[in-house]
């Protein structure tokens, strides 16, 4: 079994874009990444990343200017029919379906482009309806669908022809709370059934809950790769570690302040929660500062949404 | 005292309204112009299409009449563009809106819908104004100029046919606002109302059915006029602008109406 | 084995049946009653009625240019049906996953025809049962000139792939099956008769659709023996078939190199 049995590869990617002018955009400058079986890898970065144009490459859409995508060991570019056999991508949105179709005529429709037909595909859509929880609208006009729907739609369309990589594009873009939580649920479970995933997204939440890995996208390049729990902690050293009190007097003691290494005091009532640079002398300073008196004391690292802002700003 | 005030804030108000209404026409007739006048459907249909049109009626034009252009052949021509320029640049204008959701905006100004409608109903008839000169000049180089050719009903009732067929097709931008998925009905318009409005033939060479709905058109009357009947056409020619224009103000304001109390969606 | 292949083929027949009814479905944007009215029976019954009148204005007779505006009709509709089947997937955003997916393009552009053929020759036995009623006369007997209509569908549909490998490629939607219309109005010697024509366009009226029926029809008026122009048709139809294929296939890849440089 090599590398990409079963997953994603992409090397060295690199992608121009010229202007009118004569002038050469580099979008995607080198770009190196793995997806295994069972894996989620998140892509994140600020708009204009290259976060789209290296989605668009990996799918076979946007041919690469240098570089090789490798889907389930097949070239995208060389073996472009294997390599869209065994790769499902949702770019999500308002468009990309037939608007004048039904749920289950579009998928119908999709899945006869294929190479599914009959018996297989009737099952295979409704199956998919079911999972994406439109099995009650599958006879609906998909012109008729909220963005939440569609999207839903969209990643049921990739997963017709039960692909191993699945290429997803922010598809939780523009869903309401509750839509979101069941979007992540069915990707969760989708990363269990074993396939390669490996979405964009600007939630930081669903890359945290969600990833196996996440990929920092910046100019094109990529900026950072860990575990998002790494990432964290690897950042706590510059952005400190958040240290949560809850004193059981009625207000914060004053010498609070005088905690060694504090960045920030904000306080609220009884609680005060400090940005610290060493969050384990932090905790060691109150519980020895204020003995009795602490009811609870918690330290966290920076959210990965700190780590990412903290990221865009250094640039 | 109380009544007087209430008077004298009321009318200048009023008078606000009414410019801003006037330059939110203003503003939506050069937009259309700007937007959509060099589009290549626009070309297509205010050259190419009357230009081949002019040619099959050229070829069937036997011995006993001329085989030179002459002015209904030149206007009638330029009217089948007119027509089809008018469709499709309002179907596109009007589309555009609702994909953009730009008509709500529209809707809570203080003029509405109608001016914006009727805008782009003046700039698409002002682009189909192009056809005249346009198809002209390709006729005369292909086939010449009739000797007895009429300039001033050419150009009298050239124009006056564009804005014959925007106040016409004025009818089918509320459908378009109205109804989804309403845009395919367009293309009916054009074999319809070419039939009617006597563009390529007079009136007395249409099917007897045919001539009878043929009299409400305006265009029929225009082209009458072109073909030589007396000023009485043009004036009933007029009178059915005037009336339809006031169809298409009407049935758009029932639209405001249907649209705020009905919540009826204006995008597409 | 054999009841098996039977079965595997019978599945392909199906699924090509379904696949051509939902790309009708999904591309065909006048798919509603008034939609389907207005594009498929209205414009060309107006067109059919003012180029009848035309003829019988100039003192030619109905008969011929009905006939022959009949016939555009229906070859108008397999025209656009078929520029639309593949140019609205630019419309609605899927022209990608159309073109990502291993679908065969030259099969499923085939596929797409079919319901458009079936349309065009409704279309144009409308507007011919339509127009000889309005003008009471019917120049030719209904199964003779539905027959002459089915040729001439069917060989538009050669040409009609051609227009769709256009519309690949085109991002204006309607400019290629509007420009072929006229083609068609001026060299298929339908509504300008060959004899008419400037000499130098002869030679491209006769490699056009519609031009060896419009013969036929001359012929049968005339009550000459006609079936030879439709032979000719019938090999300038799929002489036409070809071609379509051949540029449906570059037009597919030079579409999804044109997607794979971004200039699409």
């Amino acid at each position: 079994m090599t590398l990409t049995d079963g997953g994603l590869e992409a090397r060295g990617l690199v992608r121009e874009f010229t202007a009118k002018d004569g002038s050469v955009r580099r979008a995607v400058d080198g770009v190196n990444l793995v997806v295994r079986p069972g894996e989620l890898v998140s892509v994140l970065g600020p708009n204009g990343a290259g976060k789209t144009t290296t989605v668009k490459m990996l799918t076979g859409l946007l041919l690469p200017t240098a570089g090789e995508v490798l889907i389930d060991g097949h070239d995208v570019v060389r073996s472009r029919r294997r390599a869209a056999m065994a790769c499902g991508f949702s770019l999500g949105g308002d468009t990309g379906l037939y608007p004048r179709l039904t749920a289950l005529q579009n998928l119908e429709f999709f899945g006869l482009m294929y190479g599914l037909r009959g018996s297989r595909l009737a099952r295979r859509a409704g199956e998919l309806l079911e999972e994406v929880d439109l099995a009650d609208r599958s006879g609906d006009l998909v012109g008729s669908f909220s963005r939440g729907m569609k999207q839903r739609l969209h990643l049921a369309r990739a997963l017709l022809h039960e692909p191993s990589v699945l290429i997803l594009d922010e598809p939780s873009a523009g869903l309401d709370p509750q839509s979101a939580a069941a979007m992540r649920a069915l990707v969760a479970r989708l990363t269990g059934e074993g396939r390669s995933i490996l979405l964009t997204t600007h939630d930081m939440r669903e890359a945290e809950e969600l990833s196996s890995r996440v990929v920092l996208m910046k100019g094109g390049r990529i900026h950072v790769e860990s575990t998002a729990g790494e990432l964290r902690l690897n950042a706590a050293g510059r952005l400190g570690h958040v240290v949560s009190v809850v004193f059981s007097t009625a207000e914060v003691p004053d010498g609070i302040k005088d905690c060694p290494g504090a960045m920030n005091i904000e306080q609220d009532g009884s609680a005060v929660t400090l940005r610290v640079s060493d969050g384990a002398a932090a905790v060691q300073w109150v519980l020895a500062a204020f003995p009795g008196l602490t009811t609870s004391v918690a330290v966290t690292p920076p959210t990965l949404e700190e780590v990412f802002l903290d990221m865009v700003a250094a640039s | 005292m109380t009544t007087v005030r209430t008077g004298r804030t009321a009318v200048p108000r009023r008078q606000g309204a009414w410019q801003g209404t006037g330059a939110t026409f203003a503003r939506a007739v050069v937009d259309q112009l700007r937007m959509h006048a060099t589009s290549p459907m626009a070309i297509f249909s205010t050259l190419a299409m009357p230009c081949v049109f002019a040619f099959v009626v050229h070829a069937n034009a036997t011995d006993g009449f001329s085989r030179r252009t002459t002015g209904d052949m030149a206007v009638g021509s330029a009217g089948i563009g007119m027509l089809d320029s008018v469709i499709v640049l309002l179907l596109f204008s009007l589309l555009g809106e609702k994909q953009w959701k730009t008509l709500y905006a529209a809707l809570g100004s203080p003029g509405g819908l109608v001016p914006v409608v009727l805008g782009r109903l003046t700039g698409t008839a002002l682009q189909s104004v192009t056809a005249l000169p346009g198809t002209l000049i390709v006729l005369g180089l292909l086939f010449g100029i009739d000797d007895g050719f009429d300039w001033v009903r050419w150009l009298v009732g050239g124009v006056m046919l564009s804005f014959a067929t925007a106040s016409v097709i004025g009818l089918l931008g509320f459908a378009v606002l109205r109804f989804p998925f309403s845009a395919g009905m367009t293309n009916g318009l054009t074999g319809l109302v070419m039939a009617l409005s006597a563009l390529i033939v007079p009136q007395s060479a249409l099917p007897a059915p045919v001539q009878k709905l043929a009299m409400i058109m305006p265009q029929a009357h225009v082209m009458s006029w072109i073909r030589g009947a007396g000023p009485e056409q043009l004036l009933e020619a007029v009178a059915l602008t005037g009336f339809f224009c006031a169809l298409v103000v009407l049935a758009v304001q029932r639209l405001e109406t249907t649209v705020r109390r009905n919540a009826l969606p204006l995008e597409a | 084995m054999q009841t098996r292949t039977t079965a595997t083929e019978g599945g392909a027949v199906r699924a090509a049946l379904r696949g051509a009814a939902l790309s009708y479905r999904a591309l065909f944007t006048w798919f509603n009653p008034l939609g389907y009215l207005s594009s498929r029976i209205v414009r060309p019954i107006g067109m059919a009625i003012a180029f009848t009148s035309l003829a019988t204005h100039y003192g030619a007779g109905a008969g011929r240019m009905l006939i022959a505006s009949s016939l555009l009709a229906g070859a108008g509709a397999v025209v656009y049906g078929m520029a639309l089947a593949v140019g609205n997937e630019r419309s609605f955003d899927t022209l990608g996953v159309w073109l990502a997916s291993p679908q065969n393009k030259i099969a499923a552009t085939c596929q797409r025809a079919l319901p458009h053929v079936v349309d065009g020759f409704v279309g144009g036995l409308c507007t011919y049962l339509v127009c000889s009623l309005l003008y009471t006369t019917l120049p030719i007997s209904i199964p003779a000139y539905a027959a002459l209509l089915a040729v001439g569908v069917l060989t538009t549909a050669g040409f009609g792939l051609s227009i769709a490998a256009l519309a690949l490629l085109l991002k204006d939607l309607f400019v290629g099956p509007n420009t072929a219309e006229l083609v068609l109005m001026v060299l298929s010697g339908t509504l300008v008769p060959q004899d008419r024509l400037p000499g130098f366009l002869v030679p491209l009226s006769t490699a056009m659709p519609l031009s060896h029926v419009m013969d036929a029809v001359d012929n049968l008026l005339a009550e000459r023996a006609y079936g030879a122009p439709l032979v000719t048709e019938l090999v300038i139809g799929t002489a036409w078939a070809l071609a379509g294929v051949v540029f449906v296939h570059l037009a597919a890849r030079r579409a999804t190199a044109r997607l794979a440089l971004g200039t699409s």
